[in-house]
């Protein structure tokens, strides 16, 4: 009960500060009385493991760990589950939107009508209000996407899931705002990514090898013989594969764009032109008709490609043969390992932990719940030296920062949470180059990045009457009826008090006596939420 | 035609003394150079500089480009290359900015310039070259060259200071002097109580993260301020600027009275036209006329008196191919066409050697060879703008080759 006394203490700290003992008695007694229930019992190193593995700790994960341990804790989060860990309200939001009910040919299609009536309007007005609606579509369903992957990372109980899911499409990252991609993020993100987060890096490549999202955004599309663009097929290496340190040439870029010309995507509905829908029968196909190698495009000669030689008359068993050898070159294993341990690690992690998981990448065959293992079980990891110490990203900040305020009762709407974490600089889809977002502490820490947290940090407090009414009721009273709407708003923050005592529980382990000491000059509850979410203990993961 | 042409290279002495009295500003020796300004803008993507500055008087460039040259030289043409001679001309989408500078000797572009980076890996070309170290494996991340302009500067005694005008603290500011960051694309609120800020401050007092959350508070309050006020001044009934030229306004308000934002940096991204890149119009035309039109807009704002001693440099991490490629765009490159803007340069012409541009002459026959090192030219920069000798020079670009372009 050691935790209770301590808030106790605090509210008699508050209390030195106040001069109106009503507004102290409202605080120490609106305190939810069930929290006394879970008080007090993970420690300071089970808070940090958790803060490592998921999106920050809350209430529901706490319990999940309590009741499993830490190693069948993380025995559970090493496997992919879909949305098993999700609560069925939240299952059946997702069901509902419009990117889960239509597939990527059903909203080409649907584009493609759109287009044809903006060809054939009339006049320059309603052109205009054509081409809007058109925007507005395609914003709307890049948005469900990011509502998607919002709800689960806040609520999902596979939480190592919801952040590898963000970790690899940083790491195959694409921008929503290249050619139809607005369209297409969606399924990129549940197709070719997701499913593949926790198994063999060879699908993941293969997935977004395939995908129309990737194929689009790196000019794939496009690349054919005689018109060669060599711009996927650099990134394939740099960024996906090799490492820019990983043994390639200018020349092998170029070969590997002539073994790429050809693969490309079918918009016209009407079927790949004299090609193949998949690569190859024996390669998994997950993009619903779009894909499509057409041997018309690609380049038949003969190519020299990392020292081995691609006998001319090649069609794409050479694409399935280039990407073998990217995936099993021993440059991929220590890079990817290298990625893996600077997001779960460290920003330098130590040499023998690469060796090692490196090693179980290769054992593996690119197993990416093996290799996490051999890390999550490593000297350096266990020993906890690391832990409590790596700078949160903005969306771990923003993420962790609702999950413990908030716990696990669902958002209804969850545009304030995407501002906050474009307001801290990294918005979902819109990372304009290739190379994702940087996973180090030199890529986010600055003045600015503190300021605007502290910022952040007491909208998040004040917003609970926003987060808590239903997006589309609020969307429409924004332009009808604003008093309505801040009625509702209103009504919505006092359905849903904060949890202080819970909040303390999860955090006042790893509080320093300075935190401390400064939370308990807060006068009310607001200020004492802003400045725990302001500390800083809460700025590291 | 022999359109070959070198320039006299000429040494910086350790005295520095022949070099002295073309300085950029007149300075003597130990005074404070509180009034200069300099501001690095990255384009970052690579962009390309053949469409930019049009080498229309060299037939290769249009046998290069058969979709997206930009047409010569031709009056009744709004969408040709505006002639500036030596068989150049200027994007006619620059013409009331970047044009209309160089007409009044108040730009000089610098062709053939660019890192030695060899990845054409966009990532880490930019490094390298915020880094301003000779590209080597591993890169030495410590510092950025702007970060160890301004230390060298305040070992000088010099009170100007830097500012990243970015979201995250760019490398070019990264190291041993500490720079604030704060990004002018957006809005700027400083919506910090003092007893909130008292007791964020007393949060971290004496901790890691003290200094940037004493930076960024200070930072905050101060540039909200600061914009404030000038918005009160300055609108004068003008139409309110959009895009990069707001942020490039916002940007000169600050620099023009206030020597801790004396040295800039800002970026602008967009320039990876693998593909569509269009020619007189399109995709790129679109970006070079609202960057040249920012950057004449910055000139605007900083008034003529503050323009004559500011300087801005635009670079690219590099060029790009100079052949279009299948898909009416260009591929990664190396060298490029770097911009130095400023009311006080000697403007109106090419600086740097120049080469032919022949099928023969292109790096690894599909790029613009690298004639003249960008650190070379912000070197011969500082050393007129501050006044610094070959040893300070050589901690703010090590092992950099001192290099006479003129600019004065």
């Amino acid at each position: 009960m050691k935790s209770i006394n301590d808030f106790h203490h605090k509210c008699f700290h508050w209390g030195m500060g106040l001069t109106l003992m009503a507004s102290l008695l409202f605080i120490c007694t609106t305190l939810p009385a069930e929290s006394v229930v879970h008080a007090a019992s993970l420690s300071k190193s089970d808070l940090l493991f958790l803060n490592r593995v998921t999106y920050g700790v809350n209430t529901a994960t706490a319990q999940q760990y309590k009741e499993l341990g830490r190693e069948r804790f993380l025995e559970n989060q090493l496997v992919f589950r879909g949305d098993d860990g999700l609560p069925p309200e939240l299952r059946q939001r997702i069901a509902a939107m419009d990117i889960s009910r239509l597939t990527m040919a059903d909203l080409m299609a649907e584009r493609h009508q759109a287009e044809q009536q903006l060809k054939a309007a009339a006049d320059a007005e309603s052109k205009g209000k054509l081409q809007q609606a058109i925007n507005q579509r395609g914003n709307d369903l890049a948005f469900q996407s990011a509502e998607r992957r919002v709800l689960r990372a806040l609520y999902s109980g596979n939480q190592l899931q919801a952040l590898l899911t963000w970790f690899w499409f940083n790491h195959f990252s694409v921008l929503q705002y290249k050619g139809y991609n607005n369209l297409l993020v969606a399924d990129y993100e549940e197709h070719a990514i997701r499913p593949h987060v926790l198994g063999k890096f060879r699908d993941l490549v293969m997935a977004t090898l395939t995908h129309p999202a990737m194929l689009v955004y790196l000019d794939n599309a496009q690349n054919a013989i005689g018109a060669v663009n060599e711009n996927y097929a650099r990134e394939l290496m740099e960024l996906h594969t090799l490492g820019v340190q990983g043994g390639y040439t200018q020349n092998d870029v170029q070969e590997l764009a002539r073994i790429l010309t050809g693969v490309g995507v079918d918009f016209s509905g009407k079927g790949c032109p004299g090609g193949q829908p998949a690569l190859d029968a024996a390669e998994p196909s997950t993009i619903g008709g779009l894909f499509c190698f057409n041997p018309k495009r690609h380049d038949a000669g003969e190519k020299i490609f990392l020292g081995q030689v691609f006998p001319p008359g090649g069609g794409a068993g050479e694409v399935i043969r280039a990407v073998d050898m990217l995936v099993r070159n021993p440059s991929t294993a220590r890079f990817i390992s290298g990625e893996l341990a600077v997001y779960f690690l460290g920003d330098n992690p130590p040499q023998t932990v690469l060796n090692d998981m490196t090693r179980t990448f290769q054992k593996s065959d690119g197993d990416i719940a093996k290799t996490l293992n051999t890390l999550f079980h490593s000297t350096a990891f266990q020993s906890g030296k690391y832990l409590g110490t790596k700078y949160k990203d903005p969306v771990q900040y923003v993420f962790s920062a609702v999950r413990i305020l908030y716990g696990d009762t669902p958002i209804r709407d969850v545009r304030p949470v995407v501002n906050w974490v474009n307001q801290l600089g990294e918005p979902f889809y819109t990372h304009t180059a290739p190379d994702g977002y940087g996973m180090r502490e030199k890529d986010w820490l600055s003045a600015d990045q503190m300021a605007k947290r502290f910022d952040v940090a007491r909208a998040i407090f004040w917003n609970a009457g926003t987060l808590y009414t239903d997006e589309l009721t609020a969307k429409a009273l924004e332009n009808t009826d604003k008093n309505r709407l801040q009625d509702l708003r209103k009504k919505a923050r006092e359905a849903n008090p904060i949890d202080s005592f819970g909040i303390y529980d999860l955090m006042h382990p790893m509080l320093s006596d300075q935190t401390l000491g400064t939370l308990k000059r807060s006068l009310t509850l607001d200020e004492w939420n802003s400045l725990l979410l302001s500390s800083p203990e809460f700025m590291y993961r | 035609m022999n359109r070959r042409q070198f320039l006299m290279r000429s040494t910086i002495t350790a005295t520095g003394l022949s070099l002295f009295s073309r300085q950029l500003w007149a300075l003597p020796p130990g005074s404070q150079v509180s009034g200069s300004r300099l501001l690095v803008v990255l384009l970052r993507g690579g962009y390309d500089g053949a469409s930019l500055l049009v080498p229309h008087g060299f037939p290769f460039y249009y046998a290069s480009r058969p979709n997206i040259a930009i047409a010569s030289p031709n009056p009744a043409n709004p969408g040709a290359a505006l002639d500036i001679g030596q068989g150049y001309g200027l994007h006619p989408a620059v013409a009331s900015s970047l044009y209309a500078l160089y007409q009044a000797r108040q730009a000089v572009l610098v062709p053939f310039s660019g890192s030695q980076d060899l990845t054409r890996s966009h990532f880490q070309a930019q490094d390298v070259m915020e880094i301003g170290q000779p590209p080597r494996n591993p890169l030495d991340y410590a510092s950025g060259f702007l970060n160890r302009l301004v230390g060298v500067l305040r070992k000088d005694g010099q009170r100007l200071g830097g500012m990243s005008f970015t979201d995250n603290l760019t490398l070019a500011f990264k190291g041993t002097a500490e720079i604030p960051n704060i990004s002018l694309k957006g809005q700027v609120h400083d919506t910090t109580d003092d007893r909130q800020a008292q007791l964020l401050a007393t949060l971290y007092q004496g901790r890691k993260l003290d200094d940037y959350v004493q930076e960024g508070m200070q930072t905050r309050h101060q540039v909200s301020a600061e914009l404030a006020a000038e918005m009160k001044n300055a609108s004068r009934g003008a139409a309110l600027a959009k895009g990069f030229e707001k942020e490039a306004r916002a940007i000169a308000a600050l620099m023009r009275d206030n020597p801790a934002y004396a040295i800039g940096f800002t970026d602008v991204g967009g320039w990876d036209t693998h593909v569509n890149q269009g020619a007189a119009t399109g995709a790129l035309a679109t970006n070079l006329e609202s960057l040249s039109q920012g950057l004449a807009g910055f000139a605007d704002e900083l008034g003529p008196d503050a323009w004559r001693k500011t300087v801005v440099v635009v670079l690219s991490e590099f060029g790009r191919t100079f052949r279009e490629n299948g898909d009416r765009g260009t591929d990664h490159g190396h060298g490029n066409t770097l911009w130095v803007l400023g009311g006080g340069i000697s403007g109106g012409r090419l600086a740097g050697e120049l080469a032919d541009v022949s099928e023969k002459t292109l790096f690894q026959n599909r790029d613009f060879p690298l004639l003249n090192d960008y650190r070379s030219v912000l070197a011969d920069l500082m050393h007129r703008m501050y006044g610094l000798d070959s040893a300070r020079l050589s901690t703010v670009f090590p092992g950099v080759s001192s290099q006479d372009y003129g600019l004065v």
